[in-house]
């Protein structure tokens, strides 16, 4: 038998899995258009170029909500721990020092400006998903709360080289920088950024589906998941690059926004279970309609709250913060139990 | 007579500056040793012709050319690097910041210095320069401003206020409403202040580019660096809502000293009241 025949329980046919996406992108593509009228102006005021600005944020947020949604729920499957993700990881951390020092050094020559802060941004999450990976794994087994630590630390270092960096920028470029690492959509995305964006999140995404039947094998264990064929370390690394790859992607966008790839899949999980066929595609298009969301909210909020703007990371962080300890009490009862 | 007239000048613009906070006697020191720790107050004290008495700054503030000051910090207070400078004199802006510094360092004078509005700039320079021993130059230098000031407010007095708004960057730009000396720059040069139509309470603050389409600008100022200046002026003459745009009054500013304010001011009013109103421009 070969290996993706191992690896393919019943479940969901393809035609299902089909019609589950494109509803679910009917519903994405309902939220962008319903948000796309809430503003602090009008419909009626709004000229079709306001309204194309207005758009490529909504598409941005969509992006990396989906990006982040997805990741999470691909780290959460391979490291088999409901508190993995990106940003908990650190992964988000070290996509933002390899966007700062895109930002900082103003461009690499030999890349076009476009790819480099995409670049740059993925080269980070990378070297961040493995220094973690390092650190956790003790005779070949991943502790769930080594892993946490490792995340915690790896952020601190991350934060600490961003700190760094602050030191080398104009100060009177300091504001931007620091308004990016609070984790924010832009005013405006230009379409071609938002198209390089959106094709490394869309290919990091069919590539979780891809092995999302893998994941599912791997969560009975590493020694079940070898017995059935599935080549777990190279599923590892296949994985942490698409987590990495997708978080850039995100984060070269708006930052590193905290907590969406933590809680989106577990709402999806909760409301379809654990099969990870059906999450792959749940989790991105809720990742994507979560951001959207959210940031119309910050977008409009500020004003009842005296404030021009929130920045849609202090959102998340303010959800997924409290969330974030519910789980990790739950994970701890469980683990006594 | 003449120093009876110093120092009775001094004591008046002691006791009468609410913007300079120092209970302790003036220094008996005619040239002190002072370290500036605002890029606004190094600039004052240059403006002042004072700057020979400065012995370090902050690495935000800008020097003369040929001018080599120690830089003895940034935003945080380090003793050891502002000490090591043997100052009898520190000027700041952070009252907080240099609490704990004060109380330590008892022989040395910590001074602060408010400059959020326009009309703390001329009590600045009196305070700045009666803490250094010239208190004459301050007034003079505060008298000057003043009818520069005057000078312009009367130039616009008639004309319409065109609602102008200045603000930095591009990105969630940031904006200076009530309460800063760019608002009241703005209506000293005969603009009506867009910014205070942008929702938030603080006197410099963030906001989206949609806010801005809304406030309505008709004269719009942009803060900008050089190195940024092109990219910052295509992106916001894209955008044909704002009515500034449209009607291709758009100004970009390039130079920092828009930021700090100082007796400099009164002639960037001016150049502002030009803005808003071309016809003044000579």
């Amino acid at each position: 038998m070969s290996e993706a025949a191992r690896e393919r329980p019943a479940g969901p046919t393809g035609r299902s899995l089909g019609l589950l996406a494109a509803l679910l992108a009917a519903a994405l593509a309902a939220t962008v258009g319903v948000c796309s009228l809430f503003g602090p102006l009008g419909l009626g005021q709004l000229s079709p170029q306001m309204y194309l600005a207005r758009l490529s944020t909504l598409l941005a947020a969509a992006t990396a909500g989906a990006a982040l949604g997805a990741a999470g729920l691909g780290l959460q499957g391979l490291l088999r721990n409901p508190l993995a993700e990106p940003y908990i990881l650190g992964v988000s951390s070290g996509a933002g020092v390899g966007v700062l020092i895109g930002l900082a050094v103003g461009g690499i020559g030999f890349l076009p400006a476009l790819l480099t802060t995409p670049i740059l941004a993925f080269a980070g999450a990378m070297v961040t998903c493995l220094a973690v990976y390092a650190i956790a794994r003790r005779r070949g087994r991943l502790d769930p709360y080594t892993l946490i630590l490792a995340g915690v630390v790896v952020n601190a270092f991350n934060g600490a080289i961003m700190l760094l960096i602050h030191l080398y920028i104009d100060p009177h470029r300091m504001a931007r920088f620091i308004r990016w690492s609070m984790g924010q959509v832009p005013d405006v995305t230009d379409f071609s950024r938002l198209a390089v964006a959106g094709g490394a999140v869309v290919a990091a995404w069919a590539g979780l589906l891809w092995r999302a039947a893998a994941i599912n094998t791997l969560g009975l264990g590493d020694a079940v998941a070898l017995s059935a064929g599935v080549a777990v370390h190279r599923l590892r690394i296949e994985i942490f690059l698409l987590a990495s790859l997708a978080t850039a992607a995100a984060v070269a966008l708006t930052g590193p926004i905290g907590f969406v790839g933590l809680i989106v899949p577990h709402i999806c999980r909760s409301l379809l279970g654990p099969d990870h066929r059906k999450l792959a595609i749940v989790s991105g298009f809720g990742g994507a309609i979560f951001l959207t969301v959210a940031h119309t909210i910050c977008a409009n909020i500020g004003p009842w709250l005296n404030i021009s703007d929130i920045p849609v990371g202090i959102l998340t962080a303010l959800a997924g913060g409290p969330f974030f300890i519910v789980l990790l009490r739950r994970r701890s009862r469980e683990i006594r139990i | 007579m003449k120093p009876c007239i110093s120092l009775s000048v001094l004591a008046i613009a002691a006791m009468a500056l609410p913007g300079c906070r120092d209970e302790r006697p003036l220094p008996e020191a005619t040239e002190p040793r002072v370290v500036t720790y605002s890029p606004a107050l190094t600039r004052m004290v240059f403006d002042l012709g004072l700057g020979d008495h400065i012995v370090g700054v902050t690495d935000y503030c800008d020097l003369p050319d040929g001018s080599e000051i120690p830089r003895v910090g940034d935003i945080n207070v380090v003793a050891e690097k502002i000490l090591a400078v043997e100052p009898e004199i520190v000027l700041t802006q952070q009252a907080g910041a240099f609490e704990a510094f004060a109380d330590q360092h008892k022989d040395l004078r910590v001074i602060h210095v408010e400059i959020d509005r326009l009309a703390d700039i001329p009590e600045a320079a009196i305070a700045v320069s009666a803490a250094m021993g010239d208190a004459a130059t301050g007034q003079t230098r505060a008298d000057l401003f003043n009818r520069a000031l005057q000078e312009t407010r009367q130039a616009v007095a008639e004309l319409p206020r065109p609602r102008t708004l200045f603000l930095e960057g591009t990105d969630r730009p940031g904006v200076h409403s009530e309460g800063s000396f760019i608002d009241d720059m703005i209506q000293a040069a005969g603009g009506a202040p867009a910014a205070r139509e942008i929702p938030g309470n603080q006197s410099w603050r963030k906001t989206r580019l949609e806010r801005i389409v809304a406030a309505g600008p008709e004269v719009l100022v942009v803060k900008t660096t050089a190195a940024d200046e092109a990219a910052d002026r295509d992106y916001w003459m894209q955008w044909k809502d704002i009515p500034a745009v449209k009607a291709g009054r758009v100004h970009m500013v390039t130079d920092d000293a828009w930021m700090r304010p100082g007796l400099h001011m009164a002639e960037l009013t001016a150049q502002m009241a030009a803005m808003i109103h071309p016809e003044l421009a000579p």
